[in-house]
């Protein structure tokens, strides 16, 4: 089966990365998410969807931390200390925009990130994310678009505000 | 014409009308291609951020980072040890077979200092000098070399029998050999800090008054 791959965890991290921030936690969601998949593995054939079942999992996994450390008021740091830690590119300019881009992920609600992260990163199909969201395709349609115009707005925005303050300095 | 339909496919995409295979496509087109417009440079970062993001993969830690902390353990420890053994090899005070050495040496300066004191001229003991000549022979070359003008006027001087050679060459040795020996005890008394000790057998007595006095 399929999901007992390597890569298949690999996918279940990255989406916990996604929505947690810290590859610790990911890691953790992940490994624990597959333990329990295991755990179960007599029943798993009776599901149609193995796999929207095991994002499902780690979707609740990763909320319910972060409805915990929210409480606790950890999150923001930790955030702001991935950001600034985040992806890493060549040349200056180049991060720069992948640190936009990854914060505009980052921004994004919830499910807006899920359905990104499992479409635009792992390429599923809305079917499939439907299922693991528990809504309708047209439903995950729409929040994917949403996802989408939201991280374009926010690269434009980013390019508008750095024109007008070349033009500031030009004056 | 490429362009049009890649600004097609964009604008599907962000409608979020477009299949897999087209964003395929445009995940593609944005890799291969260098030279783009400038409001298209965003969304080639943008399509490369999700492919890089694809390709994360999880820190591989519970067993293997575990192995490598008990082996950093094991290292530590036995690091740790080893410091600690040398530390105590250099401060903890000579075991016995250490002092062994230092031991006889002592008791042979005795032996010197109490002949000096009973006879300067140490003529007859001629025949036991002759079995720790050989052992002294070997500490005693240096300085005899340096003091070897001394040797030649006393022998020159002498013009005598192999019997008086020996006896005088004995004396020699034997004024030599303590004096040798007295600066490996006095060493070896620096070294384990014996201060009673080298009061005792060794006191502020000049070097070239005991040869003249031997002499």
């Amino acid at each position: 089966m399929e999901i007992w791959h390597k890569s298949f965890r690999d996918k279940l991290y990255r989406l916990a990365l996604r929505l947690l921030n810290s590859s610790d936690e990911a890691s953790d969601v992940a490994q624990e998410v597959w333990t329990r998949l295991w755990q179960k593995r007599e029943d798993l054939p009776k599901l149609n969807n193995a796999e929207s079942f095991a994002y499902t999992m780690t979707r609740n996994l990763c909320l319910d931390i972060l409805k915990s450390s929210r409480m606790k008021n950890e999150r923001l740091n930790a955030i702001h200390e991935n950001t600034l830690a985040g992806p890493q590119g060549d040349s200056i300019e180049k991060n720069e925009k992948m640190a936009l881009i990854y914060q505009a992920i980052n921004n994004l609600p919830e499910q807006q990130k899920i359905v990104m992260q499992l479409r635009d990163i792992e390429g599923y199909e809305l079917s499939e994310i439907a299922q693991t969201l528990n809504l309708t395709p047209n439903n995950t349609k729409v929040i994917l678009c949403r996802a989408r115009q939201n991280v374009r707005e926010t690269i434009l925005n980013f390019e508008r505000h750095e024109q007008e303050t070349y033009s500031g300095f030009t004056r | 014409m490429n362009k049009k339909h890649i600004q097609d496919l964009l604008d599907k995409y962000f409608e979020g009308e477009t299949s897999l295979r087209e964003e395929k496509e445009l995940k593609n087109f944005f890799r291969k291609t260098a030279l783009l417009p400038e409001e298209w440079q965003s969304y080639k970062q943008m399509f490369g951020f999700f492919e890089s993001e694809g390709l994360k993969t999880m820190p591989i830690k519970d067993n293997v980072q575990r192995k490598k902390n008990i082996l950093w353990l094991i290292l530590t420890g036995v690091s740790i040890a080893a410091s600690v053994l040398i530390l105590l090899t250099i401060f903890l005070p000579p075991t016995k077979t250490q002092l062994e050495p230092l031991a006889i040496a002592t008791k042979h300066l005795d032996s010197v200092y109490s002949k000096k004191t009973q006879t300067k001229k140490t003529e007859t003991a001629k025949p036991e000098k002759s079995e720790p000549k050989k052992t002294d022979k070997k500490t005693s070359v240096p300085i005899r070399s340096i003091l070897g003008d001394d040797n030649s006027t006393i022998l020159a001087g002498g013009k005598s029998t192999k019997h008086q050679e020996i006896s005088i060459s004995t004396t020699i040795n034997d004024a030599l050999s303590p004096l040798d020996k007295m600066n490996d005890i006095r060493n070896a008394m620096d070294k384990f800090k014996y201060f009673d000790l080298m009061n005792k057998y060794l006191p502020d007595r000049d070097i070239s008054s005991l040869i003249r006095n031997n002499k």
